[in-house]
């Protein structure tokens, strides 16, 4: 997805909605939640899923996760504290909710502006999706 | 001592056969015809279902930008809204 935004700089903005669908995937994504506390949400969010498969069979991933905080070189106390303390699933539940209202069954699911694009899709066909878009944008409005 | 049964045991005619054969056919094929019917419906829900979900939604997505992370200039034309799970 990184490769087709960097394509349009400037003109797309990308949003995440994290899509939490097992204990495992909340709590790493309490973690990013809460690297972004310390300002480093999306080194972490990479992380994450470059380094996916040291973590994502880990019952409780904590401990695994703040290895990669350590890397990262987070403040590792404080973000275990705010994982801990649970204050970012209020906003996990949010964005879960928000994904049921727009029947998101799976992950990834993108829109790109309304066009809904469901599962992992080559970044060729993104870009397309992308440029047709912003042609409509740009097209004069009757 | 218990009297002989003189009734003998009837053999189907060639005709009733016939007949019979006829029938066994026409309910395999209407089994075939149901069996297909069923499938058609099966895919055309499945298709209908698809369709629903990638069709267009433009008064729901409005708004639900706030307090999420981002990348790229705020107000931009286009707007990529990914729903992702690490795991």
């Amino acid at each position: 997805m990184e490769g087709a935004l960097k394509r349009f700089e400037g003109k797309v903005q990308f949003v995440l909605y994290p899509f939490v669908l097992n204990s495992r995937s909340e709590v790493a994504t309490e973690a990013a939640l809460c690297a972004g506390e310390q300002g480093r949400f999306w080194d972490f969010h990479r992380l994450l899923f470059r380094r996916q498969a040291q973590w994502s069979h880990i019952v409780n991933p904590l401990d695994r996760l703040l290895e990669f905080a350590t890397d990262l070189h987070l403040d590792t106390a404080a973000l275990a504290s705010c994982v801990k303390s649970d204050r970012m699933l209020k906003l996990i539940k949010a964005d879960l909710a928000y994904g049921a209202s727009l029947q998101v069954q799976s992950t990834p699911t993108l829109f790109v502006n309304n066009e809904r694009i469901i599962g992992a899709r080559p970044e060729v066909e993104l870009v397309r999706v992308i440029q047709q878009e912003l042609t409509r944008a740009q097209r004069p409005t009757p | 001592m218990a009297k002989k049964s003189r009734s003998r045991e009837r053999t189907p005619s060639m005709r009733q056969q016939r007949q019979e054969a006829e029938r066994r056919r026409g309910r395999r094929r209407r089994g075939m015809l149901l069996g297909g019917l069923v499938l058609v419906l099966v895919v055309g829900i499945g298709l209908t279902v698809r369709y629903v979900q990638q069709r267009n939604l433009p008064i729901r997505l409005q708004g639900a930008v706030d307090n999420h992370y981002t990348l790229g200039p705020p107000g931009a034309a286009v707007v990529v809204k990914e729903f992702s799970d690490y795991t």
